[in-house]
């Protein structure tokens, strides 16, 4: 867990970061999303001490962070960045294992560690002898993620890892690290300005706008609980929209007793999201479709009633 | 490998061959053009060429290397936080110093030093440390800022960023700071001739002073060649470590 008290960063005449609290939960992704300039990765770097706050505290699981020296606490902790920093001059391998090897590790400790993070990341294990200029953008920003990973710290700094992408790799790098933060469950402080990312990667939503912190929350509080209006414009009037795309089916339909085929509507796996779903119910101009699991057999229906809980929480009685 | 890198050694190797031979053949240039060679004036008491060549690398190596220690120290030295205040006078004296004609150098230690080796060395040494010393700040300063933000953000220390990051990514501009180095002081060196501090300015000013064009070719010829191989020779080492970046 991570908690800020009054953290303020000011450049100058700049104040980049004011007067932020906020805890940050373990083994959760916490996207900070704001405007460009707003203080987002200022407010990163004061995590891992890149940046000394001007005023304000930072603890980390309770213990803060001017307790430990500025190296050691980064050693602890998993830092990705927008334009990757791999080593030119260092391969693949090189360039994972420098963490483990500042903390002195065994060379076939790193060597079983650098193989396991590439399976992870789903890089051949050839991969380890090239160099950085041999891999396109997505491939690097793996390797990035995996050296963060290396020394397998409980925490994860990511300045917009994944904004130098193109938006079809971008897309598959999120899958993946979604993936693979459910098999992990790190404690993940990721910055970003695209809304859809945070929508796809996000347990909490933190926004922030001009140096302070302006909302918290789950991303579906946003909706339920009728945001301010910088934050509801800053996350787009599809916001809901796109909301829709985290969950399920399976989690959102109409159970049906026994089987009720020859409705004619048309039918969706479990597995399909309510956005598609909800996309199916407009472009067909239906009020209902039907559910299936993977073998086909019938679920039940799916309407929009289904989902109304989902942003009328607190009034709708629930 | 490929065929270049092979064909520039190649190349270097050839450089340094025909310096060698020359210097200690060089009746053979004066067989080759008897009338560009023709000795006129009065006969002067002649220094044997690998003397002379001798006593000109014997100068500039140690020049060049006490030089290029100090300049790479100081260039690191101004990587640190504390220093950055240096920084800035370190490139500016640089970039002064490039405009300040090295006789002048030389001029001004005689008085320190009296003449012969020892004022040339100095001047030499001074004079060797600008370009290295730019380069050096210039060569870690334009290092991917992502690289250098990685580099701490992972827990290196500052000694160990500069030594596993900073340095070997900037060695190639760093090479590139000794190779116009080590050719001006190639140059340069020749002037040490007038405090007499020997080299291959020897024959040149005493060709000057008595009209003698063959005796200024003798010491002009071969620091031209020397030059030029050491520019191959700094302009391969710049590539091998480019490459490995
Ligand atoms: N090292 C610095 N020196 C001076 N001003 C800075 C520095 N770093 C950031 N700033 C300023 O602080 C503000 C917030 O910057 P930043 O945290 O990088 O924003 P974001 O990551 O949200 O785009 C900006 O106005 C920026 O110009
Ligand atoms: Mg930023």
């Amino acid at each position: 867990m991570i908690t800020l008290e009054g953290v303020t960063k000011q450049f100058g005449t700049v104040e980049a970061v004011r007067g932020v609290d906020a805890t940050i939960r373990e083994g959760e992704i916490t996207v900070l999303i704001g405007p460009s300039g707003c203080g987002k990765s200022t407010l990163l770097r004061m995590i891992n001490r890149m940046i000394e706050p001007s005023s304000g505290r930072i603890s980390i699981s309770g213990e803060d962070v001017r307790n430990t020296p500025p190296e050691l606490l980064r050693r602890r902790i998993g830092y990705v960045i927008q334009n990757v920093g791999l080593f030119p001059h260092y391969t693949v391998f090189e360039n994972i294992s420098v963490v483990p090897r500042l903390l002195g590790w065994k060379r076939p400790r790193i060597e079983e560690r650098v193989t396991e993070l590439l399976d992870l990341m789903g890089l051949e294990r050839s991969f380890a002898q090239k160099k950085p200029r041999e891999l396109s953008g997505g491939e690097a920003q793996r390797v990035g993620v995996a050296r963060a990973l290396a020394a397998n710290p409980p925490l994860l700094l990511m300045d917009e890892p994944f904004g130098a992408v193109d938006p079809q790799n971008r897309a598959r790098l999120q899958t993946e690290f979604d993936r693979i933060q459910k098999q992990l469950r790190k404690t993940v402080v990721f910055v970003t300005h695209d809304v859809e990312e945070a929508i796809r990667l996000a347990d909490r939503i933190a926004v922030m706008r001009d140096g302070r912190l302006v909302g918290h929350s789950s991303p579906e509080d946003f909706i339920r609980q009728s945001a301010p209006p910088f934050i509801s414009e800053f996350l787009g009037a599809d916001y809901s929209l796109n909301l829709l795309a985290r969950h399920r089916l399976r989690d959102h339909y109409r159970p049906t007793r026994g089987t009720a085929r020859g409705t004619g509507n048309p039918t969706l796996p479990e597995t399909a999201s309510v956005k598609e779903a909800v996309a199916l119910l407009v472009t067909r101009q239906l009020r209902e479709l039907t559910v299936h699991d993977e073998a086909g057999a019938v679920l039940g229906t799916f309407t929009l009633d289904c989902i109304k809980n989902l942003f009328g929480g607190e009034s709708g009685g629930s | 490998m490929d065929r270049e890198p092979i064909l520039r050694w190649v190349k270097t190797a050839f450089l340094v061959a025909v310096f060698i031979l020359l210097v200690f053949n060089f009746h053979w240039l004066e067989q080759l053009a008897p009338s560009l060679f023709a000795r006129r004036g009065i006969m002067i008491e002649r220094i044997p060429l690998p003397v002379s060549a001798w006593q000109h690398i014997y100068l500039v190596s140690i020049s060049s290397f006490l030089s290029i220690l100090c300049a790479v120290f100081l260039g690191t030295i101004a990587f640190f936080p504390f220093a950055r205040d240096f920084k800035e006078l370190f490139v500016d004296l640089s970039s002064l110093g490039e405009t300040f004609p090295s006789v002048a150098i030389i001029a001004l230690t005689v008085p320190v030093l009296g003449y012969g080796f020892w004022p040339t060395l100095l001047a030499l040494y001074i004079y060797g440390i600008l370009p290295v010393l730019r380069n050096t700040i210039t060569g870690i300063e334009n290092i991917d800022p992502g690289v250098m933000d990685a580099a701490s953000g992972m827990g290196m220390n500052t000694g160990e960023v500069l030594l596993k990051v900073a340095l070997p990514l900037a060695l190639p501009v760093i090479i590139a700071g000794i190779r116009t180095s080590v050719i001006i002081n190639i140059g340069a060196a020749t002037i040490g001739a007038t405090v007499g501090a020997g080299g291959f300015g020897v024959p040149i000013i005493s060709g000057i002073r008595s009209y003698d064009i063959a005796l200024v070719l003798r010491g002009s010829i071969p620091v031209a060649l020397l030059a030029v191989a050491a520019d191959s020779l700094f302009s391969n080492l710049e590539a091998i470590f480019e490459a490995r970046r």
